[in-house]
């Protein structure tokens, strides 16, 4: 049984087969060679009902419905105008400005890959037009939309709670500081290009100007506030702030800006409905293979081998990351969240991580692998968008993992990066 | 049918959207728990889910991993894809055969909440969902055996806003 859900699964996804139905596939034989002729095939359809049958996966579709309203309004382009006008006199200025947009726009969608092509797409133009090389501007794109599943909102932790039971407001807390880190330490990395090659700074805007941009972007800018806040306080669950998120986007893109018709929010919806089935369907299946694995004995076996290596925590948190690195190049994040969360929560509870941590560390690592190749699926993106062949967006973004890697190592070493805020902001509940 | 299964799906959506607000206005505004407004937008998600993966299946763009298989030359790719579709058949079938005992299981019980609500409809929407991916299925491999199939990536469905203008040129 344990090989056809370990081998059987990695030989059906080379194949190029989808993964939920690798996952299915691979648990369905692996059931009928154990139960053989007392096989009960209802049970599949069974499972797969009661992993989909959760609260909180409804959050998946209405986070991607807020974001996709917000790419199809002006939002973005308001978000990035404001950015603009607050970080642009610093030498390299659009490309400050191509970092803090992002992390305004994670403060309301949780998917680095509608980051990439939707806000990327405007920061692009601008970036060209402000007289920047096509590959610098690809890679601070590219690089910059790792922060939105970062900072809260975030789908892949949603999708991680989900798995493993951890709270998601702690967990989107959690992801505060270290999405903030990200961006400072983007935006160094733009001021030092930005003085090597001599990028152009903006003049210092007055103040007026500043006011009216900040006018014009002060609805999206409020999303994280009334998101976390109504969770944090307990007025909604996850699954409500994404609603009211979609609300939100709908009111400001529909009556604040009127840049919203209704052929482009049908358009939103069918395009958030496919994408939800794609994730879902997934779901669905590993909540069969979750079922068989856990049959198999494989999670305890697994946890057992990798404590013989060490009993020290940030040994096994090390071993554990250089894995996730590796299959992040291979695996889409909320792929790779959904297979491995069962297989690797209980070695992560037995030596003692905080699971709160380890999520965000999860997610953080995961969203390495989307810039890299041959997998990395915003690095495709960008090429659709800026018109580069696949070998010059792989080259310019390198140098851009690496304070990705900064920040991931940082919040291994130093948990309270992670769990400090929540620990705060939840003591005494 | 591909259309009409995407705007059925687009509208159910519309409709758990509008059953999630209800749920937040009944607690937080009428201080009335409404449980059952919760209870049906998650079957309607997995509504959503089912038939939206059998919409999917026309364009295969359900997530795969095709790393090790587009190094392979174009010919074994085609025969990639069909061994591929040959491993996915059994699962599909299990599916379908193994959802008429839970209709039949749950016909009769009703959502607590929503009187109205047969348990069984669910599974009835997975047996749908199950026959239209294995319709889909066989549709590919039949034009791929007969050498007609056109791949389609991911990535043009993520970036197609962008590109549109040039689609329906084409």
């Amino acid at each position: 049984m344990i090989y056809f859900i370990t081998l059987g699964l990695i030989g059906m996804l080379s194949l190029g087969i989808p993964v939920a139905f690798a996952l299915g596939g691979s648990a369905l034989f692996g059931y009928l060679y154990n139960a053989g002729p007392n096989a009960v095939l209802s049970v599949i359809s069974r499972r797969m009902m009661f992993g989909l049958n959760n609260f909180l996966l409804l959050a998946i579709p209405l986070f991607i419905l807020s974001a996709k309203i917000m790419n199809s309004s002006k939002i973005t382009s308001k978000i990035f105008g404001f950015a603009h006008s607050v970080v642009g006199f610093l030498p390299g200025g659009l490309g400050h400005a191509n970092v803090v947009a992002s992390l305004i726009f994670a403060g309301m969608s949780g998917a680095a890959v509608v980051d990439a092509a939707g806000l990327g797409q405007i920061e692009l133009e601008a970036m060209q037009d402000g007289g920047y090389d096509k590959e610098f501007s690809v890679a601070i794109t590219a690089a910059s939309s790792t922060i939105g599943p970062i900072f809260p909102p975030s789908l892949p932790m949603v999708v991680f709670g989900f798995m493993s039971g951890v709270s998601v407001g702690r967990l989107f807390l959690g992801g505060v500081v270290p999405g903030l880190i990200m961006t400072v330490i983007l935006m160094l990395l733009v001021s030092w290009y930005a003085h090597r090659r001599g990028y152009p700074r903006l003049g210092m805007l007055s103040f007026k100007g500043l006011v009216k941009s900040l006018l014009d972007a002060i609805l999206p800018l409020l999303t994280p506030v009334i998101l976390l806040g109504g969770i944090w306080s307990g007025a909604f669950t996850p699954t409500e702030a994404a609603a009211i998120a979609v609300l939100y986007a709908l009111v400001i893109g529909k009556l604040a800006l009127k840049e919203l018709g209704y052929k482009e929010i049908k358009q939103v919806f069918i395009d958030t409905a496919r994408e939800t089935a794609i994730i879902g369907i997934i779901v669905a299946a590993s909540g069969f293979y979750g079922w068989i694995l856990m049959r198999s004995g494989l999670t305890v076996r697994i946890a057992n081998t990798l404590m013989t290596i060490s009993d020290n925590p940030l040994i096994i948190f090390l071993v554990v990351n250089l894995f996730l690195l590796v299959i992040g190049c291979f695996l889409d994040p909320t792929v790779a969240i959904l297979i491995l969360t069962p297989i690797l929560m209980p070695v992560i509870q037995r030596v003692g991580i905080d699971p709160v941590h380890f999520g965000v560390v999860m997610v953080l690592n995961l969203m390495i692998g989307l810039l890299t190749p041959p997998f990395g699926i915003v690095l495709f993106v960008m090429q659709q968008v800026s018109g580069l062949s696949y070998g010059r967006v792989v080259k310019a973004t390198a140098p851009f993992l690496l304070p990705l890697l900064i920040v991931l190592v940082l919040i291994v070493i130093f948990p309270d990066l992670v769990i400090g805020l929540p620990n705060m902001l939840y003591a005494g509940r | 049918m591909k259309k009409v299964l995407e705007l059925i799906n687009a509208l159910v959506l519309l409709i758990m959207f509008l059953l999630v607000m209800t749920t937040i206005v009944f607690r937080n505004i009428l201080v009335i728990p409404s449980s059952w407004s919760q209870e049906l937008s998650e079957y309607i998600f997995v509504f959503i889910v089912f038939i939206g993966s059998a919409a999917v299946m026309k364009d295969e763009g359900h997530i795969g991993i095709d790393t090790v298989t587009i190094l392979l030359p174009k010919k074994v790719q085609r025969i990639v894809r069909i061994i591929g579709r040959l491993l996915i058949a059994p699962f599909l079938y299990v599916l379908v055969a193994g959802s008429l005992p839970n209709i039949g299981a749950t016909w009769n019980n009703y959502l607590p909440t929503v009187p109205w609500f047969r348990m069984g409809v669910i599974y009835l929407i997975v047996l749908i969902s199950g026959i239209i991916m294995s319709y889909y299925l066989i549709y590919n491999l039949i034009l791929d055996l007969r050498g007609v199939y056109r791949l389609k990536t991911r990535i043009d469905e993520l970036t197609h806003h962008e590109s549109e203008g040039k689609e329906d040129t084409e």
